[in-house]
């Protein structure tokens, strides 16, 4: 299994569409927040550690919700999390805070375990950043450390929009979705080519 | 002119001390707050991973923040998770860095316990090599504060970011004293 997918990935690698699928919530679908009486902003954020669909079930773990007003971040964190069958990962967090002028939303987690229709999936820590500042292109971050996908090492480029396919699943590393006032940023988004599974590893959003 | 220069080295020597002897007076919540966030992943003394997430700053004049942190020096790992936001205070030798104070429960082999811990985190800029992460528990662990590399040379990974204040950041007022918010622990 090791050298089929290490011939697959050393094959690689196709730049994925503008259909790539989203967990998070649309981020057009914005939240007014007055900042002032004189000053309204529109801002977005959001970021949670894992998201995933499975036979159109959503689990979610640290999730911080929608960021609603500058005035009230929003941040929360496991130590551990699990999804049966699925996922493990240590220390889970997530953070989103608003200001007038910008949004920075950030998860990550730590010894990820994981396995999608057969293939096991591992790293020793993601992150996952975004950032949206007014009248700037809102930018994205990630770090994967130490992954392998089927036990075969898999160093991350600096480049967004890394799409593996690997016998069966969807890979896309540093997954960034750009929309007209914000950003979506996914570490890890996996997904099995049936479409049973769609999980999001690392996701953080943020708009203004 | 001697002494008045033996004078001004020793003032100086009492300032440096003061700024890096970790005393009582040498931390205080920074104005206007702030917020400092990350995740990552550093190497333990022992050669073990220990794995973290944290959030703190000040909130509608709160201390506001969450912590985890895993050691896997035991199987399993033991783990820290916050239970509340004592503090939250800057440095001034280490202007990048903060420290997020609070009481948490500690479990590790088997047992389940409270604690109050003190964690530093320090934001050196991208891509997150030269950032810092430390720990202090009540109970006598410490994981000294250590660069999360690479390029560190204590290995690790991982990324932490200081952010500036927003329309909430205020902290209590008047602000606690360091020893009240932190429980009389040092800076790891």
């Amino acid at each position: 299994m090791a050298a089929v997918v290490a011939g697959i990935l050393a094959g690689l690698l196709a730049w994925p569409g503008a259909g790539s699928a989203q967990i998070l919530t649309d981020p057009t679908q914005t939240l007014t927040n007055t900042l002032t009486s004189s000053t309204t902003q529109t801002l977005t954020g959001q970021a949670s550690a894992v998201t995933a669909v499975v036979l159109g079930t959503v689990t979610s773990l640290a999730d911080t919700g929608t960021l609603v007003d500058a005035a009230d971040p929003l941040g929360t964190g496991q130590p551990t999390g699990s999804i049966p069958g699925l996922l493990s990962a240590e220390a889970l967090h997530a953070v989103t805070m608003g200001w007038t002028d910008q949004v920075a939303s950030e998860a990550s987690l730590g010894n990820l375990a994981m396995s999608v229709a057969g293939i096991g999936i591992a790293a020793e820590a993601i992150m996952s950043r975004a950032l949206a500042v007014s009248g700037a292109v809102p930018t994205g971050l990630t770090n994967i450390d130490g992954l392998t996908i089927g036990g075969v090492s898999v160093s991350p480029p600096d480049i967004p929009n890394q799409q593996l396919s690997i016998a069966g699943l969807s890979v896309i590393l540093n997954e960034q979705i750009q929309s007209a006032n914000g950003i979506i940023v996914n570490a890890l988004h996996i997904r099995t080519l049936d479409g049973l599974t769609d999980v999001v590893i690392g996701s953080a959003r943020a708009g203004i | 002119m001697r002494r008045t220069i033996y004078m001004l080295v020793a003032a100086q020597l009492v300032l440096a001390g003061a700024l890096t002897a970790g005393s009582a007076d040498a931390h205080f919540v920074p104005v206007p707050c702030d917020f400092i966030t990350g995740g990552g992943w550093v190497i333990g003394d022992s050669g073990q991973f220990v794995n973290f997430g944290a959030h703190g700053g000040c909130k509608n004049g709160q201390f506001w923040g969450h912590v985890n942190v895993l050691d896997h020096g035991t199987n399993p790992p033991g783990h820290l998770r916050s239970t509340s936001i004592t503090g939250y205070l800057m440095d001034p030798a280490f202007p990048n860095a903060r420290d997020i104070c609070g009481t948490g429960i500690v479990d590790v082999n088997g047992s389940s316990f409270n604690v109050t811990f003190r964690v530093r985190m320090e934001d050196n800029g991208e891509p997150g090599g030269s950032d810092r992460f430390g720990v202090r528990l009540s109970n006598g662990y410490e994981l000294s504060t250590r660069e999360l590399g690479p390029p560190g040379p204590t290995g690790g990974g991982g990324n932490i970011q200081l952010h500036k204040p927003n329309p909430s950041t205020t902290g209590p007022s008047p602000a606690p004293t360091e020893a009240q918010m932190c429980a009389g622990l040092s800076t790891p």
